[in-house]
């Protein structure tokens, strides 16, 4: 007990140094996602093997991708729940194009901007009606999963050719494309938020918000820029889906999308009031919800009631950081 | 809070922003089509309705009291499920229609107690229960529909009282009883006060957590009703059932006019939110219009109607007006940087 919780300075260096890791705020994901890893690894047959551990990487992209986004809204003390239609708006917008062209290129230029227009329309309607954002984006949620369905003439788009496919499936010395490019979006991200005063300005919008519109934070560039970004890196996940999946069904244009994006962002540590939370939040808390899905799958769990299991250790995860604190105070 | 006039002013706005929406509606259906405006076809819309009518009015009440509730759709399924179960096992129609409820209750009570006793916010808590009453559905279903119901089982989901059919009637009845706890009894005073200040309101000595143990509990009962009457219309049981249906009731609740933040809530107008939206996808398909265009429809009407309750409420009453605290913050901190007012 006493090597766990924060120990006074006098106690000794080795103490010191373990409550100083323990502090941080991705510590206690970190280590959930290491137990289980081992856990998974050593109980779980073939959990370890390079392919396994391959798939549950780019299947964890997609959602990390698009958290990196609404990590970056939850942050700012708003909440944006059309993330997942934004993901199939961008997803039928150019999976059509990736199909005729084979380009990688034209297909994130028609994704990448269609996110992109997205996250600004719902930004802008946060930012300058008084309509609260978990409202604004479920009108938005219906209106782009409404312009996706008809963009798709209810078919799926099929088989998307090789070259356009690399964000999905391609590899860059045995790392997934996918997950370099979330890695890329992360340093950017993080970079942003340490060292320019918009992105420092940003928790404050989260944490306080009368405080920083009264420290003369301009609050509603932040919303805007927050819920673009949020839009921008949902298009970009439509191209990894569509090179990850092979194409887009219309039964993507569902709610499933959001809550695993919303629930990788609380796993990650990310306080859901805002104004707290890491930049490393949602990659975590996706690679968490990969690695718990996949582990549970080796383990073999009867199918049916994977999703049981799915959802106890979910709020496992969310309770785990009250159950640790709790524990600190008694 | 009637002896305010302003609140009562905003109210009546508020209603009749959404009766003009409705009749807006009514009148572009009609025109598109003749059998549109029948008794049977609107009856058959109200029917319809009925289960997430039912849903919202606990929705309602979630969110008045400063929480929400994703997980109505998993338990709308998980009821069901089980209640097909006990059917399945023997049980008569009546034990099974108990069981049906009592998981509904059982399953709020456990969001209840999480949102309670481990202090987490309600959105995660419901996220996680979202999947886990969905996955014990699934499981306990094996994945598969059930529909040996005995004919009895119509009773809940396909009776008529002369044209009008029986659950509409149920919903109705639901409806003027939340109305009447929430504005008449000392139990809706607790609710709105947990919802407008959850300290003041431990201070005033209201017990919250017992409060929010009651509304999260409502929410699960309302929505086992939901399922016991959609699984008599639809005579089987699915354990997929239901799923989506969280953000449509939320939806309703929000066109009605309440704010997501909590403190509010109206019966009245959560259910003719619940009409406005539901006559949607039925009068687009009697016009032939391809029914891809519903979801479209059904958000920009949900816009229009926030931004005629926020026209309407701002008018009316400004200073009462919890949706507007976005405005009125920024306004104040730019005109007033030192908080001095």
């Amino acid at each position: 007990m006493s090597g766990l919780t924060a120990t006074p300075a006098v106690t000794g260096g080795r103490r010191i140094r373990v409550s100083i890791l323990l502090s941080h705020p991705d510590a206690t994901v970190l280590a959930t996602l290491v137990a289980c890893g081992v856990l998974f690894g050593v109980f779980a047959s073939g959990f370890a093997s390079v392919d396994n551990i391959r798939s549950i990487v780019i299947s964890a992209a997609v959602i990390a991708c698009i958290g990196l986004g609404e990590n970056l809204v939850i942050l700012a003390g708003e909440i944006d729940v059309s993330v997942g239609s934004i993901l199939a708006l961008a997803g039928f917008a150019a999976g059509p194009v990736a199909v005729a062209t084979d380009n990688l290129w034209l297909t994130l230029a028609v994704a990448v901007p269609v996110g992109c227009a997205a996250g600004v329309i719902n930004g802008l309607i946060v930012a300058w009606t008084p309509v609260p954002s978990i409202v604004a984006t479920l009108g938005t949620l219906y209106v782009y999963q409404g312009i996706a369905l008809l963009l798709s003439g209810s078919h799926n788009v099929v088989s998307v050719p090789a070259s356009a496919s690399v964000l999905g499936q391609g590899s860059v010395l045995g790392v997934p494309a996918s997950a370099l490019v979330v890695l890329g979006a992360f340093a950017v991200i993080t970079l942003w938020r340490r060292n320019t005063n918009a992105g420092r300005d940003l928790i404050a919008v989260g944490a306080n918000r009368r405080a920083a519109l009264t420290m003369g934070v301009r609050v509603r560039r932040e919303l805007i820029v927050a819920f673009t970004l949020a839009g921008t890196l949902s298009g970009l996940a439509a191209v990894m889906y569509l090179g990850e999946v092979g194409g887009m069904e219309t039964s993507v244009i569902g709610t499933n999308t959001v809550l695993q994006v919303i629930a990788a962002c609380a796993i990650g540590g990310t306080s859901i009031q805002g104004g707290r939370g890491t930049d490393l939040a949602p990659l975590t808390g996706a690679l968490l919800i990969g690695v718990i899905t996949s582990g549970v799958v080796v383990l073999g769990v009867a199918g049916v009631w994977f999703q049981f299991v799915y959802g106890a250790l979910i709020l496992l995860a969310v309770a785990r950081d009250r159950l640790w604190q709790s524990r600190k105070v008694s | 809070m009637r002896w305010f006039p302003a609140v009562r002013a905003e109210t009546a706005t508020k209603v009749g922003g959404l009766a003009l929406l409705l009749v807006v509606e009514l009148a572009v259906f009609t025109v598109l089509s003749p059998d549109f405006l029948t008794s049977s076809n609107l009856f058959n819309v109200m029917a319809l309705d009925t289960e997430n009518g039912i849903i919202a009015l606990g929705m309602a009440i979630v969110i008045a009291s400063g929480g929400i509730d994703l997980s109505v759709g998993s338990i709308l399924a998980l009821s069901s499920v089980t209640m097909g179960y006990a059917v399945q096992h023997g049980q008569p129609v009546a034990v099974a229609a108990v069981v049906c409820l009592l998981t509904g209750v059982v399953c709020g009570l456990i969001n209840g107690v999480l949102v309670v006793a481990l202090r987490l916010h309600p959105l995660l808590v419901t996220l996680g229960t979202l999947a886990l009453y969905r996955g014990l559905a699934l499981g306990i279903s094996n994945g598969n529909g059930f529909s040996g119901f005995p004919v009895s089982f119509e009773y809940f989901g396909q009776t008529y009282i002369g044209p009008v059919p029986a659950q509409v009637i149920v919903w109705l009845v639901l409806a003027v009883a939340v109305y009447a706890v929430v504005n008449r009894t000392p139990a809706g005073r607790r609710l709105l006060a947990v919802g407008i200040n959850e300290i003041a309101a431990s201070f005033a000595g209201i017990r919250v957590g017992a409060v929010r143990l009651a509304v999260y509990g409502s929410s699960g009962l309302l929505t086992g009703v939901a399922a016991l009457i959609y699984s008599s219309r639809v005579f089987s049981v699915r354990g997929d059932a239901g799923s989506g249906l969280e953000l449509l009731a939320i939806a309703a609740v929000v066109v009605g006019g309440a704010s997501i933040r909590g403190g509010e809530i109206s019966a009245a107008r959560t259910t003719l939110a619940v009409i406005v939206i539901g006559v949607i996808p039925d009068g687009l398909q009697l016009a032939g219009i391809d029914t891809s265009w519903q979801y479209v429809t059904i958000g920009f009407v949900m816009v229009a109607a926030i931004v005629i309750n926020e026209l309407f409420a701002s008018r009316a009453s400004a200073l009462w007006s919890r949706a507007s605290w976005r405005r009125t913050e920024m306004e104040d901190a730019w005109t007033d940087p030192a908080g001095v007012a």
